[in-house]
Parts: C-alpha cells; sequence; structure tokens
C-alpha cells in the first residue's frame, strides 16, 4: 500500500502535502501533483494535509486509474518539496468533482 | 521501505495505565545495578542517530539539545548515538577517534546530568563500519571504477584488448550481456555501490582487522570514560564491522571466521582490550543481534552461544536487536549508498505499523528472552536489555515480569515522548504521546536529514527557545511537557524505594 494523489487534486494543487513528506517523494505536473509508489513509505502523514480531501490510501476503492497515474507520471515529472502558492482558480475548481477530463500530462511549468 | 506482503495494520495503544502508587511498585520503577553503575529505573533510550553531529564529527548545540531532552523524561539510562572510533570522515556522526573529540563529548555528559537532576545514566555506542560507495553511473563504473582483469578479456573473447577497448566494449552491452561478464562481486558493485567486507582478504586492511580493531576500541573506550559517560555499549550489532564478523556469512581462514566459536573471537578480544584499558570497574555492554533475519545468516542459536560468550567475559550488559543488515538491503538510486535498513532483515530492525501477523511490537522478545535463559543456565546474571515496538506500561512491565529481559528499552517511543517515563511514575500515564510507528523518523535518517518525530516536529514552532531546522519548518526536539497542577513536585525526586512517600 502507498498513498495516491487523486483527481481532486486537478487544477487546485495546493502543495500543502509536499511540506510534510519525509522522502520528498512528490512530483508535480501541470496542474496536479502525484506521489512516487516506490520512494512513498506510506507514514500517511500527507493525507490529513490536503484541504480537499484529494490523498487516499491505494486501498480505498475505485482508485486504480490513479494508482496508474501517480506510478507513471511520478517517474517523468520533477521533484517537488515546498509549497507553492495555489493558482488563482483553484478556489473554484474545489468544488467540481469530475475534473478527469482536464488531467495534463505535461510536467509542471518551468521545468 | 519493505513492508511484509501481509499488510496488516497494528495500532499502538497506550495500554492499561498505572496509578503512582503502582508505578512507585513496579518492576519497571525499580532500581537496578549494573556493573558498577546504579540505574534508578530500568528504562533505556537505545543508540538512535539524529544527524546532529558537524560533518567533521564533533558535539553541537543540536546534539546536545537532543540528548537533554530525552534526560529531561529521567530514563535510567540513555545510549548515545553510534559513535566512530577511527579517526576518519563519515559525515554528521559523531567521532571518538581523537582526543579533540573529547571536549564536546564532556559538554554532552555534563549536559545530560543536569538535565535528568543526576537520575539518568550516559552511555556511548562504539562503532566500527567499513567503507561503503554510493551507487555510481554505469558508464562511469566501466569506464572508471572497474579493474580490468583477464577474465574480462577472455569473456569478451580477445586476450589481447587493451583496457580502454575492454572498457569500450563492456559500455556497449546490454545489462543481461554485462552480468553474463562481470563476476558476482564488480555486478554487486555496479548495482548497489562497492562495499567492503570483513571477508575480502586480499585487502591489506581488511586483513588486518583483528589487529587493528581492539585497540580502536579501547581507546574510544579510554576517551568514553575521560569524557564522563558512565560506561561504553560495542557495537555489536547490524551491518557493520562487528557483526560482520559475527556473522554466519563470515568465511575468514584466519581463525576468525568459520565455525562460531572463531567468529566471536574477535569481539571477545575487543572485550578484552577495553577492559584492559578502562579497568575492571567501568560499565562495558554490548548491542547485538538475537538473529540476523537473513538467509544463510546467523541465527537464534548462533546468539544463544554468543551471549553465553560475552557474559563469560564480564559483559556488564548485553543489549538485543535484529536485523539491518546489507545483504537484503534495496537497491539505491545512482548517486545513493545502499542502506541496511531498506530490506526484511531491516524491517526487523525497525518494523513499522503495517506488518505480518506478528506485528511491529515485540518482535525480539522471544529471541531475548531465550538468550537470557541460556545466559542464566550458564550461571551468569549479566544484564539484558530487549527494546523493538515497546511502547506503554503494560508492555514494558510485562518484559520484566515474565522474565525477558532486566531493562526495557524503547526507542522510537521515547522519541514520539521523552517524558513518557516521567509521566507514568507521576500517575500522568494518561498524558502520554503513543508513538505511531509510521517511521516517519526513520524515513528522515535515511535522508539523512535531521531526525524528529511526526506527532510534535510541527507543534508550537514559535515558542522563545523552540530550535527548529534549517528551514524553519520542524522543531528538533518535543515541546516542553508541564505537569498537570495538582501534580506533586515532590514525585520528581521519588524513586521506586519509597512508594507512597508524598510530600
Amino acid at each position: 500500500m502507498t498513498f495516491v494523489v487523486t483527481e481532486a487534486c486537478i487544477k487546485c494543487k495546493y502543495t500543502d502535502c509536499v511540506e510534510v513528506c519525509p522522502v520528498d517523494c512528490f512530483y508535480e505536473g501541470e496542474n496536479m501533483l502525484v506521489i512516487d509508489p516506490d520512494q512513498c513509505i506510506d507514514c500517511g502523514v500527507c493525507e490529513p494535509e490536503c484541504p480537499i480531501d484529494a490523498i487516499k490510501a491505494d486501498t480505498e476503492a475505485c482508485i486504480e486509474h490513479w494508482i496508474e497515474i501517480n506510478a507513471a507520471f511520478s517517474k517523468a515529472w520533477p521533484n517537488i518539496s515546498s509549497k507553492k502558492p495555489p493558482g488563482a482558480e483553484a478556489l473554484d475548481w474545489e468544488s467540481i468533482a469530475a475534473k478527469r477530463e482536464y488531467f495534463s500530462a505535461k510536467p509542471a511549468a518551468g521545468s | 521501505m519493505w513492508r511484509p506482503p501481509q499488510r496488516i495494520r497494528f495500532e499502538p495503544a497506550p495500554g492499561r495505565i498505572p496509578t503512582i502508587e503502582e508505578a512507585a511498585r513496579s518492576r519497571l520503577f525499580s532500581p537496578l545495578a549494573v556493573g558498577n553503575v546504579s540505574l534508578r529505573q530500568r528504562t533505556w533510550v537505545p543508540a538512535m542517530v539524529p544527524w546532529r553531529a558537524t560533518d567533521d564529527g564533533f558535539v553541537t548545540a543540536e546534539v546536545i539539545d537532543w540528548y537533554a531532552r530525552f534526560a529531561v523524561g529521567r530514563p535510567g539510562a540513555i545510549v548515545v548515538e553510534a559513535t566512530g572510533i577511527r579517526d576518519v570522515p563519515s559525515g554528521p556522526l559523531l567521532r571518538i577517534g581523537h582526543d579533540r573529540f573529547v571536549p564536546g563529548l564532556q559538554r554532552l555528559t555534563a549536559a545530560v546530568d543536569e538535565a535528568s537532576g543526576g537520575h539518568t545514566k550516559l552511555f556511548i555506542q562504539l562503532i566500527d563500519f567499513l567503507a561503503i560507495r554510493r551507487r555510481p553511473e554505469r558508464s562511469k563504473f566501466l569506464q572508471q571504477h572497474l579493474r580490468i582483469t583477464d577474465l574480462h578479456r577472455r569473456a569478451l573473447g580477445d586476450c589481447n584488448l587493451g583496457d580502454g577497448e575492454v572498457r569500450t566494449r563492456l559500455t556497449t552491452l546490454d545489462d543481461s550481456e554485462l552480468a553474463r561478464i562481470l563476476s558476482p562481486q564488480e555486478l554487486q558493485s555496479l548495482r548497489f555501490g562497492h562495499r567492503e567486507r570483513v571477508t575480502d582478504m586480499e585487502i591489506p586492511h581488511i586483513r588486518d582487522l583483528p589487529a587493528v580493531v581492539p585497540p580502536l576500541f579501547a581507546d574510544a573506550a579510554l576517551r568514553a570514560k575521560a569524557a564522563g559517560f558512565d560506561g561504553v555499549e560495542l557495537h555489536f550489532a547490524h551491518a557493520y564491522t562487528m557483526a560482520s564478523f559475527l556473522s554466519r556469512t563470515n568465511t575468514r581462514e584466519d581463525g576468525y571466521g568459520g565455525v562460531r566459536e572463531q567468529r566471536v573471537r574477535l569481539p571477545l578480544e575487543v572485550l578484552a582490550a577495553v577492559r584492559a584499558r578502562v579497568g575492571p570497574d567501568y560499565v562495558v555492554g554490548c548491542r547485538y543481534l538475537a538473529d540476523e533475519c537473513i538467509d544463510g545468516g546467523s541465527t537464534l542459536d548462533d546468539a544463544m552461544f554468543f551471549g553465553v560468550a560475552f557474559a563469560r567475559a564480564n559483559m556488564d550488559f548485553i543489549s538485543t536487536s535484529r536485523g539491518g543488515k546489507f545483504d537484503d538491503a534495496k537497491q539505491p538510486n545512482i548517486g545513493a549508498a545502499a542502506y541496511p535498513y531498506t530490506g526484511p532483515s531491516g524491517y526487523e530492525c525497525m518494523p513499522q505499523y503495517i506488518s505480518d501477523e506478528r506485528g511491529p511490537f515485540g518482535r525480539n522478545r522471544e529471541p531475548t528472552a531465550q538468550i537470557r535463559r541460556a545466559i542464566r543456565e550458564a550461571g551468569f546474571d549479566t544484564t539484558l536489555i530487549c527494546s523493538g515496538g515497546v511502547h506503554n506500561f503494560e508492555m514494558a512491565e510485562g518484559l520484566l515480569a515474565d522474565g525477558t529481559c532486566d531493562v526495557v528499552g524503547a526507542a522510537r517511543q521515547s522519541l514520539a515522548d521523552p517524558d513518557w517515563f516521567l509521566k507514568i511514575s507521576h500517575g500522568e500515564g494518561s498524558a502520554v504521546r503513543t508513538c505511531s510507528y509510521n517511521n516517519y523518523c526513520e524515513a528522515l535518517d535515511q535522508k539523512h536529514k535531521p531526525v524528529t518525530c511526526q506527532l510534535w516536529d510541527r507543534e508550537k514552532l514559535d515558542v522563545p527557545g523552540a530550535t527548529l531546522t534549517e528551514d524553519g519548518k520542524r522543531r528538533l526536539t518535543a515541546p516542553p511537557w508541564q505537569p498537570s497542577e495538582d501534580a506533586r513536585p515532590g514525585v520528581f525526586a521519588q524513586t521506586a524505594k519509597q512508594p507512597g512517600s508524598d510530600p
């Protein structure tokens, strides 16, 4: 088991989680974060940090898609270990549950 | 970090909380003579590396704060982290391989004495380790590190190739072809980084270890005595030099390997050298493995034999651990070094809350009980210390009641709450912060970051006097604990010998 960043992160990307990770295993895409399952130690410290509950244990139901996204894109995107200000629209996107179609495979800008 | 595939989650609980009177009558809070010193209670904080020394191995203010914070909780004893006995660079690990390290260590012993009000005995763990290199880039390894031999030329089918040509050809091979040409050891160096072993007899300084190591330990022990420590703990455990001699994987043919009588020879010679240097009255103990927990490694049977041998040689205390070997460590990333707590044996050493049927609490309990029984049956009363997932009074008292050990060690629980001994003896056991065993601390250790506990490291960051990590995100020591208002101040001075002596 590891922890997984899920759909709710898309276009919100609050980055509170990256500050607390003892192994710095978050990676940053254009509009969401992912966790590297090979580095995550399951300590669970990040889970309650997310203001929108985007971080889930990979044992939860129906998150297979996000497990794959985390595994694949953590190898492609740049590492992030310091908090950044969220985008201007983050608050607007918080309440939107279905965001899968907005997922961007691009790495974070400037990388 | 490796975890058992069963992935069963365990939740540590505070257990039954004793009253002040019950705590005062308990075994845990009763005194015990260990060699020439007397512990005021049978609680023990085992060695933990907090990554706070300077890169030159000196004591810093942060090192002193770390140990003084544990001392405020007044455990029976604290063991200072693994401290290198050689005068060689070893990163931000404490060192004791030269007299210039003594003044800093002296400040440390004085600080602990002051913070504990003279209640806590302080030992220092002495360690020797062999060289380990970072995992190299494949091309760099083949172009520079690898020593080209005729075996490589033969495998490539041309005995007249120059070294440069051999390197070039090896570089073009795919991984499976390369694996057929390199020796197992060369392949290991490529995949994990080169690591010296006690069996590398072709290397002079490895061959000479039996002559070199005893005086190094003896000199270090004498410095520890000069610095004011109450005793030394010889590091005979995990992945380091002395444990490698004890290991069944030690096949040296110079009388220091092979059968266990020969594998224990150097550790006993180290003990004898230390004893000769510090005198008969100074406390000398060791930490060693009840089980190596690797294929082909030493087992409990070996450990029982070694334990009796140590007891017979007048070891004052024996502290058990398990696992923590390089042999099954995870492959490091390129540019990083292998770490002995990343494989299944590492899990045995520091098991996490995600576990197997046996769970993470007390995995060394039964083995330690058997070692202690063997030592008692041989007629020795050597002090045994058991640790591993001990996190509440009930469990600690149980270990003493059932004869597992004489003193109870708790590393992670003491990091989570350095005051837990004090709280329990104070009748405030419900205020104990119980370790979650998520191994956040161990993850920081692996990253070589200053070790802290997730349960307190972001609390009260702005309180005056709080020292923080360089990035300002985490506090370096647990916030102070204030006893509740109705607490009786005299309890702090109360020992288990004085039950009910209310002020």
